[in-house]
């Protein structure tokens, strides 16, 4: 299916994500936040955005986009804090496609819910594909 | 934090952090986002940008983590960010985040702080400009 084919509503399948206590100490380390390695904490804790981008870059790979997509804009909401090794299911599900001057445009709202099936942190994309074919 | 000290107006303490190339290539292989506008130094002299460009979600981390700092237990348990990507960040360039409280609206038990937010480069740039929320709780409940 090409992005012009894909329609507001369309869920892509369910995959699971799960946040290491090493890949949260990478990504804290990659975007220089000390005070994220939580390791000595009692109750350590991922850093929301590891979710967050985990997810994107998920979406990214499951929507085949070519080199060059641009991340135009970002909405998240952090339900609770999200322990590592805990198994989140992620579901996605495009809310917006379109063409602005030539480009294509759209927005993806993902949640990640635990195995309570509730939602420990939802969030919503806009990527900006480039030029429409 | 409780809800005492906050209050409209109140300016977040900013967080200022250079941009290297090392650290957007440690942040593609920890976030899994290998976009060769980010990496590939010939992808992208090619592109809009004509050089290789941070992920937005690696400056809007830094957003993230001063909203973090402020509001250690409720970001993570009720935080809210909206956010823009407004400008591409380079290699080398550092940036600056800034956080304003504009609202603070009373609830039961506490308090949702509502925020202006956003990170710009030293020359004024403005990368990312956005809203946040955190709800705060009052001591004792």
């Amino acid at each position: 299916m090409t992005l012009e084919q894909l329609r507001p509503g369309h869920s892509f399948p369910e995959e699971t994500v799960t946040i290491t206590a090493e890949q949260a100490r990478a990504y804290a380390l990659a975007v220089g936040d000390e005070t994220a390695s939580s390791e000595d904490s009692a109750e350590p804790t991922v850093p929301p955005m590891t979710i967050v981008a985990a997810g994107l870059s998920r979406l990214i790979d499951r929507l085949g986009l070519a080199g060059g997509t641009v991340h135009s804009s970002q909405e998240l909401v952090i339900n609770r804090p999200v322990r590592p090794g805990e198994e989140l299911t992620l579901k996605a599900v495009l809310r917006a496609n379109s063409v602005r001057r030539g480009n294509r445009f759209l927005t993806v709202d993902v949640s990640f819910t635990d195995s309570a099936r509730s939602e420990a942190v939802t969030s919503s994309s806009t990527i900006m594909a480039g030029g429409d074919s | 934090m409780s809800a005492g000290p906050v209050e409209a107006g109140y300016a977040l303490r900013s967080i200022s952090r250079t941009i290297t190339q090392e650290r957007i290539n440690a942040y593609a292989e920890a976030s899994g986002d290998f976009n060769p506008v980010h990496l590939d130094e010939e992808f992208a002299r090619n592109s809009q940008f004509g050089q290789r460009i941070a992920h937005g979600m690696l400056i809007l981390a830094i957003v993230a983590e001063m909203l973090g700092r402020e509001f250690p237990t409720g970001w993570t348990s009720g935080g809210r960010l909206k956010a823009r990507f407004k400008a591409p960040v380079f290699a080398d360039e550092t940036v600056g985040t800034y956080g304003e409280v504009t609202d603070i609206r009373q609830e039961d038990g506490g308090a949702i702080v509502r925020l202006k937010v956003g990170c710009r480069k030293d020359d004024g740039t403005e990368v990312v400009t956005g809203e946040a929320s955190v709800p705060i709780r009052s001591p004792g409940t």
